[in-house]
């Protein structure tokens, strides 16, 4: 078909450097040996997901993705890949498998992607086989006071090679998070997470630069890694259990998925077969240094060979929606043990974090006593309403009405229809690639904690406790510094007034994505800038772990958001100084009030007026300020930092997609805030 | 003009100073990543190993594209925002017409709702309009997305007018049209510029919604283009970091040129002296 | 030009009944003022014929037109805020201007209209000023001037000489009765100051609880109030009120030996001003207080069971006033007592 008449193919992927160059080149050599046209598009990684769930079924998604095989039981419960009839026997079994469902393949695997252990050959001559000679090179190199290696072992992912060695498994067993195997990891993670060799919060950053420092000679890490240091690099199989217990990392295939709505299917599927093929496989091992998932073409670059050597153990990364959960239950009970805690207990806490998070959805019930009750509802608001005017006898002028239109209809059409549909999605969830009515069961069930306790982190109480006391603690904060500074840069004498204010609106103006991610290294508690400033400030060592502790990661967080936000607020203020009138300041001097006073009394109660909005609205942002918390502390620790509104995107993102119970959440998120809108304008009326 | 005592000065320009540090500091560790090789640590944001590498491959023609496509977004969904918001924020500040009151609270009601659910709905809403992947379908949702705080941040500059002025405009002859352009625009200038930074802003950092509902690269904004930085293994700081100076540089720019705008006097002279 | 004419007007805030049941005639050409203490509605009453506020009833005429449901564009009446309400952002020549202008008239004939009102009221040197840059006199006359030019058929004042100091009040005052004559329009002069009002006024109206409690030639209600609340409202220091005993032909005060004719019955007021009263000693009263106004004295003088009297006496004609006083009156007025 693609012979037979040229078309042209979309392409997505969320490819990065070498990898997408590679990745780019091959697919247009593809696309022009068949004489096809290929468009090839870069999406976020972080957007991905999201935009293949809505563009694909509504028509305007790609013909061929390259993604990872992990959201492959997601798409096809969606509908949204076809399957491959010709898989090519040349790939390795493993990547296959990976690729497969119910005996049926659905991508054409590319590459690669697993742990190896990566170190740095000018230090390290023979890297260690075992576990335990990687604790012994550790021990003797901590002795030197120098660091050894750097395993990010509070994540799941990097966890699961001993897991899987020693028989375990995330999902698809019963009480999967609770075994001798997941007890018997976290005691290795414990060991090795609080050993002296090691970095304390091994984060990417961490791990990245020790290693090009040469601070750290050994990282767990995968063929990635290459791009990101330019320092010499080896790798092995990671370390073994013992001889008989080699590690069993999760393998990833990224692979080429047929969109099952491609526009042109037969030049979508070729494309998808000549990336796979062997032409495209050897560029993308020479120039994108990736691993190949054909038994045909050689890996090229180191990193790629240790994968390929380590081919035999490889567990593919599951295709279960309720992964995401496991690791979620998971990583709690990992940073239990890396605090000390019994890796006994933090199994079965997983466990049972586990299983409220994939708690049954709800069962579907009849909808027409809903539609019946909304049927009534609506029929009195109208009558409420008319009756409301007919008392009031205000006059109907559709001159008045023709200025609030434009506005009003703008914001109906693009925020109130997408409300109304996303608010209604309370009442149903999400069963494969349909609505199921489940009524008002979610918000029994977040009321009520059918779940759980009410009081804990993960409780709607809970959160709502802490998004209350961090929306009035950044209020606060936004409010007093923005307010004080602006006032400060109104005095007429202050030098450097132009130079000031530019600086000082900095914050707001730089991305908050990049610079919530430079406040989370800051607070980092071994590399980071605030306990190395607190450390100068107090002349001693300081090492607070700011994740390790409500008040800790609060803090952090707060400061972060504070840093955001206050410019905001100083430049609405600095307006609203505008409006001030001089005579009135003039006259209280006069009359001889202090600064404060002048402020107090002349100052505030005519900015209040033109600051009530913006402290309204500043306040709901705060109280739905969502990077902040996810970027600084994640919600650490356990969730119990966690906003209602991050809660809310878990549910709809990272806990099996229960879309509805999420929408539920936004529900009850905004019935808060408009309890708290109404206490604010009441205030701005007086 | 009262004089400043010494220490006063002293004291209110030292916490200045201190505020400007904590407000650069940050800013300081971006500069540093974008001309670094490695990540930058410890407490002097100085950069490891120096490169061009990062800035220099700003000049790719997609980050340039992307530029000058957010400026155009940015800017055109906040003039939409402000002429839609500004006619609806005098209408209720000064009509009283049936509904006034209930448009108020529904226009801080749509702000309530967390974004989170916001994105797949308005995605189905653009489809059907016909405007996805279209730049005015973004114009269209971030200026309809800032008409709620530009309403009521207009509004309240409208109920600290004094009325005097719409009368007397009103007595001698003018319509509402007359007034609200001849009179009323000029006198809120500062309100609109304050007002404008923020619509701008609103639409220039967006990430999300810009994301999800852009798939053609050529309508790439900054953000979108940014963002592909990140990856799910790791992710190019030095780049991102490169791009967010390229992305702030507009917005100083812009407040540096409406911000007489933001000191000069509202209704200077209007009034009684 | 025309004569203004309300009839039952009404203006209501929600519950609050503002102006109830308002009736007025000013004739074509009259000055009228408005008075009465503040909240009594003259300020309201002001703005319903501007038509800024909605009149819940009632009827408003210029000349034979009606008016009340009209919008204030359409009424042809000029209006000189209290606050002036200059539009800040534009020149005096444009807020002179600005109304011409919205009536699109050409530019020529704007300039010629400014002009000639900036040469009449002083202006000349101003007209490229902001409003920010003018004195409070200043901007007075830009505000008059801004109604000057439109030659409207009423001219409306909401107390346009409170913002100026005393010895500036004195001289706008005089402006303003020559620009009366000068125009020769109706103008509706709102103020809480009686000087202004006896001063300027052909028709003084007196305001309370949103009603007119006495309308009329200022000499009227000067000499003949209807009402306590006028007579105390109309003149400096205002009318002594003593109480006093009507028995449907006379009236009388307890220590005068004097009558005065009224068909009331009961206890009335016996009003006197205390430019109408001389001293002689006696017993009646006591003086209380001296006090020396240039001019004149105002002596104050009590007798148990009566408010304090205010009697004005010519300075010169008198020598020292202490001690027991008695009091005659030339002229009295008997009001009702409620």
């Amino acid at each position: 078909m693609g012979l037979a008449q040229a078309a042209d193919v979309v392409l997505w992927h969320s490819m990065r450097g070498a990898e997408a160059d590679a990745l780019e080149a091959a697919a247009h050599m593809a696309a022009t040996a068949q004489g096809d046209a290929v468009s090839v598009v870069g999406i976020p990684f972080g957007a991905f997901d999201t935009k293949l769930e809505t563009a694909i079924p509504h028509g305007n998604g790609p013909d061929v993705f390259i993604a990872g095989h992990g959201g492959l039981g997601a798409w096809r419960e969606l509908g949204l890949v076809a399957p491959v009839v010709d898989l090519d026997l040349a790939f390795w079994p493993v990547a296959a498998d990976a690729v497969s469902l119910d005996g049926r393949a659905y991508g054409q695997p590319l590459s690669l992607k697993s742990l190896v252990l990566v170190y740095d050959p000018t230090q390290v001559e023979s890297p260690p086989q075992t576990l335990d000679a990687l604790a012994a090179y550790g021990d003797a190199r901590a002795a030197k006071g120098e660091l050894a290696f750097a395993w990010m072992v509070a994540e799941p992912y990097f966890l699961a090679p001993y897991v899987h060695a020693l028989g375990g498994a995330f999902v698809g067993a019963d009480r999967a998070l609770e075994s001798d195997a997941q007890r018997a990891a976290l005691a290795i993670a414990q060991r090795f997470g609080r050993h002296p060799a090691m970095p304390a919060q091994p984060t990417s950053d961490v791990v990245r630069n020790g290693f090009a420092s040469g601070d750290i000679p050994i990282v767990f890490s995968g063929p990635w890694f290459a791009a990101e240091v330019t320092r010499p690099l080896a790798a092995v199989p990671l370390p073994a259990v013992s001889s008989d217990l080699p590690a069993r990392p999760f393998l990833t295939v990224d692979a080429a998925f047929v969109s099952a709505h491609a526009r042109s299917p037969g030049a979508a599927h070729a494309l998808a077969r000549a990336l796979a093929g062997v032409e495209a496989a050897r560029r993308l091992a020479e120039e994108g240094g990736v691993a190949p998932a054909r038994r045909d073409v050689d890996a090229v670059a180191p990193l790629a060979k240790a994968v390929v050597a380590s081919i035999d153990g490889l567990v593919p990364m599951p295709t279960d929606p309720g992964l995401s959960s496991a690791f979620e239950a998971h990583a709690r009970a990992l940073r239990d043990v890396l605090r000390g805690g019994d890796p006994a207990s933090a199994a079965a806490g997983a466990q049972r974090t586990f299983d409220v998070l994939t708690r049954p959805i709800p069962p579907a019930v009849a909808s027409w006593p809903y539609v019946l009750a909304l049927a009534l509802a609506a029929v009195a608001a109208l009558g409420a309403g008319f009756g409301h005017l007919w008392t009031q006898r205000k006059r109907l002028s559709s001159g008045d009405w023709l200025w609030v239109a434009p506005g009003a209809g703008a914001t109906a059409l693009l925020v109130g229809i997408p409300f109304l549909w996303g608010a209604s999605r309370a009442l149903y969830e999400r069963v494969g690639d349909g609505w199921r009515f489940v009524g008002l069961a979610h918000f029994g069930d977040i009321l009520l904690g059918g779940h759980g306790p009410l009081w804990a982190p993960m409780s709607f109480w809970y959160a709502l406790a802490v998004t209350v006391v961090w929306t009035a603690a950044n209020l606060a904060l936004h409010v007093g510094i923005g307010l004080g500074l602006a006032v400060a840069l109104n005095a007429p004498w202050i030098w450097g007034r132009t130079a000031f204010r530019a600086i000082l609106i900095l914050p707001w103006a730089v991305p908050s994505y990049l610079t919530a991610l430079v406040w989370k290294g800051m607070f980092h508690s071994q590399m980071g800038a605030i306990n190395a400033l607190l450390a100068i400030g107090i002349g001693r060592d300081v090492d607070i772990d700011w994740t390790g502790s409500f008040l800790a990661a609060f803090t952090a967080n707060l400061t972060t958001n504070t840093w955001l936000g206050f410019p905001f607020m100083m430049v609405v203020a600095l307006g609203a100084l505008a409006s001030v009138p001089k005579d009135l300041v003039d006259a209280a001097t006069v009359d001889g009030a202090t600064g404060w006073q002048r402020f107090r009394h002349v100052v505030w109660p005519t900015l209040l007026p033109a600051m009530i909005p913006a402290i309204l609205l500043g306040s709901v942002w705060t109280f739905n300020a969502f990077n902040v918390v996810m970027l600084v502390s994640g919600g650490e620790p356990n969730g119990a930092t966690e906003l209602l509104v991050t809660e809310s995107w878990r549910w709809a993102f990272s806990r099996g997609h229960r879309t509805g119970y999420a929408a539920a959440y936004a529900l009850l998120v905004m019935v808060v805030l408009l309890a708290w809108s109404r206490v604010t304008t009441r205030m701005g009326a007086r | 003009m009262k004089p400043v005592s010494l220490p006063m000065a002293l004291a209110v320009h030292g916490a200045l100073l201190i505020a400007a540090v904590v407000a650069l500091y940050p800013v300081a560790w971006v500069l540093a990543m974008a001309v670094s090789v490695g990540p930058v640590t410890g407490v002097v944001p100085w950069p490891t190993e120096p490169t061009w590498t990062h800035l220099a491959g700003l000049a790719r023609g997609d980050v340039a594209a992307a530029l000058v496509t957010s400026i155009v977004v940015a800017t055109s969904a906040a003039l939409a925002g402000l002429a839609f918001s500004v006619t609806a924020a005098w209408a209720l500040a000064r009509f009283d017409f049936p509904g006034r009151d209930l448009t108020l609270a529904g226009f801080v009601a749509t702000q309530t709702f967390p974004g989170v659910v916001m994105a797949v709905p308005l995605y189905l809403m653009l489809d059907a309009l016909g405007l996805l992947d279209r730049l005015l379908g973004l114009v269209l949702v971030y200026a309809a997305t800032s008409i709620p705080f530009s309403v009521w941040t207009l509004k309240g500059w409208f109920d600290g007018l004094p009325k005097d002025l719409e009368e007397a405009a009103m007595l001698d002859g003018a319509g509402r049209f007359r007034t609200f352009f001849s009179v009323l625009l000029p006198l809120l200038r500062p309100a609109l510029a304050v007002t404008g930074v923020f619509c701008f802003l609103n639409a220039w950092n967006e990430y999300v919604l810009a994301a999800t509902l852009l798939s053609d690269p050529r309508a790439f904004t900054l953000p979108v283009v940014l963002q592909r930085s990140v990856g799910d293994y790791g992710a190019d700081w030095g780049a991102f970091a490169a791009g967010s100076i390229v992305a702030s540089l507009p917005v100083i720019v812009l407040f540096f040129a409406l911000q007489k705008h933001f000191i000069g006097g509202l209704t200077a002279g209007a009034v009684k002296g | 030009m025309a004569s203004l004419s309300i009839r039952g007007l009404a203006v209501r805030y929600g519950a609050t009944s503002v102006l109830d049941g308002v009736d007025l005639e000013v004739a074509d050409g009259a000055y009228a003022i408005l008075i009465g203490p503040s909240g009594c509605g003259k300020s309201t009453l002001l703005r319903a014929i501007a038509g800024l506020e909605r009149p819940a009833a009632g009827t408003i005429h210029l000349g034979d037109r009606r008016v009340d449901a009209l919008s204030p564009q359409a009424r042809d009446v000029a209006m000189v805020f209290q606050s002036y309400a200059l539009y800040p952002h534009m020149s005096v020549r444009r807020n002179l201007g600005f109304a011409l202008e919205v009536r699109g008239l050409p530019r020529a004939e704007i300039d010629a209209a400014v002009e000639a009102v900036a040469d009449q009221l002083g202006l000349r040197t101003l007209l490229d000023r902001l409003p920010a840059a003018l004195s409070g006199g200043q901007r007075q006359r830009v505000a008059m001037g801004r109604a000057i030019v439109r030659r409207p058929a009423v001219f409306l004042f909401d107390e346009p000489l409170s913002n100026l100091d005393p010895a500036l009040r004195a001289d706008v005052r005089i402006e303003l009765k020559k620009l009366h004559r000068r125009l020769g329009a109706t103008f509706v002069h709102v103020t809480h100051d009686p000087v202004e009002a006896l001063a300027l006024s052909d028709q003084l109206v007196v305001l309370e609880g949103g009603r007119v409690a006495q309308s009329g030639p200022p000499r009227e209600l000067y000499d003949a109030p209807t009402s306590a609340f006028v007579a105390r409202f109309i003149g400096t220091p205002p009318m002594n009120l003593l109480p006093g005993l009507g028995d449907g032909h006379v009236a009388r005060v307890d220590g005068w030996n004097r009558s005065f004719p009224t068909p009331l019955v009961g206890p009335v007021w016996v009003g006197v001003r205390p430019a109408e009263c001389t001293l002689t000693p006696g017993s009646w009263g006591q003086v209380d207080a001296v006090e020396w106004m240039g001019a004149e004295r105002v002596v104050t003088v009590v007798r148990p069971g009566f408010p304090p009297v205010a009697v004005q006496l010519r300075d010169r004609d008198v020598g020292i006033v202490e001690g027991g006083v008695d009091l005659s009156v030339e002229r009295a007025v008997v009001l009702a007592r409620l």
